[in-house]
């Protein structure tokens, strides 16, 4: 199975996911029927069932920190590589390898541990963290609610009151 | 002053560094994930042995890091080695590296990364036996 796509050529996917777990399937799906060209790399064969009926991009079985893998998966300049597998060291050493390799255009990683980008010092790859995620949108709701109970007159809460009404 | 060591992960190459590192004078201090593990080395090696995954920053500061002077990573995981060593040296400035890696294509990449030393078992062992080997044929 590995040889045969490893004959095949290089796919030029404008997007790779890295990992297939629900939010990788769940972003390479939606990239995919917006009609971006996606490639989903998971060492798991079966974690591709969780992608869309509809999912036309390519997927490839195999480890994301992987050197066959990736060049498999055709990264350049102009590719998003986005790296959400449930590993957390393994999405920082793909993207990583993405960036100083293969000079990925775009590189995002998925990190449960904030304090861990620093190992990202200078090498402009971007995270999303879904602790700080959540905290953020505890604060907003907090900021809500102490706007809900008439402290909106507060210039400090002016801020907080005009997130609130971008979003309404 | 003793210099100190920082080892992670690996059961029995920690167990016999520690102990070859020990007696050329270093202060040791182990980290492992495996709780076994740990009473195991902490019975067998004269230093500090602590319980905890050190890829994790609170971890590595229990370990007192910032005080190390080396950090060896021994784990089975090439991405956990790696991570491990990029905290050792960006978060705690530890002097110098040295990692273990499973995937002989990656030696490049991981120094390419800042760690000091990169060690292939699969390739030294590969050429230790080539070289037997070789040294067999000579004399036959």
């Amino acid at each position: 199975m590995l040889g045969l796509l490893r004959r095949a050529r290089p796919a030029r996917g404008d997007v790779v996911v890295i990992g297939c777990g629900r939010l990788g399937a769940t972003l390479a799906s939606s990239l995919s029927e917006e009609g971006r060209d996606v490639t989903v790399v998971d060492r798991d064969i079966d974690a591709f069932r969780k992608l869309s009926p509809s999912f036309g991009g390519l997927t490839i079985a195999g480890s994301g920190t992987n050197l066959e893998v990736l060049e498999q998966a055709g990264i350049d300049a102009r590719t998003t590589v986005i790296c959400v597998t449930d590993k957390e060291n393994i999405n920082i050493m793909a993207a990583q390898m993405t960036r100083t390799l293969f000079e990925a255009g775009r590189v995002v990683a998925r990190l449960y541990n904030p304090d861990k980008a620093v190992v990202f010092e200078g090498q402009d790859i971007e995270t999303i963290c879904p602790v700080r995620l959540a905290a953020d949108f505890v604060d907003r709701v907090r900021a809500d609610a102490d706007r809900a109970e008439g402290r909106a007159d507060d210039p400090a809460d002016d801020r907080a009151a005009g997130r609130a009404e971008a979003r309404a | 002053m003793k210099k100190r060591v920082l080892l992670i992960g690996g059961d029995q190459k920690a167990q016999a560094l520690a102990t070859s590192l020990g007696a050329a004078g270093y202060k040791i201090t182990i980290i492992n994930k495996d709780h076994a593990t740990c009473r195991v080395l902490s019975e067998l090696v004269d230093g500090t042995v602590i319980h905890g995954d050190g890829a994790r920053p609170y971890v590595l500061d229990d370990a007192h890091a910032h005080d190390a002077d080396l950090a060896i990573a021994l784990t089975r995981s090439d991405e956990d080695n790696l991570v491990i060593l990029e905290l050792c040296k960006k978060m705690f400035r530890v002097q110098r590296t040295v990692a273990l890696v499973n995937d002989p294509q990656l030696i490049d990449f991981f120094r390419t990364m800042g760690v000091d030393s990169v060690l292939s078992p699969v390739l030294t062992i590969t050429r230790l036996i080539e070289a037997e080997a070789l040294a067999e044929n000579r004399r036959g």
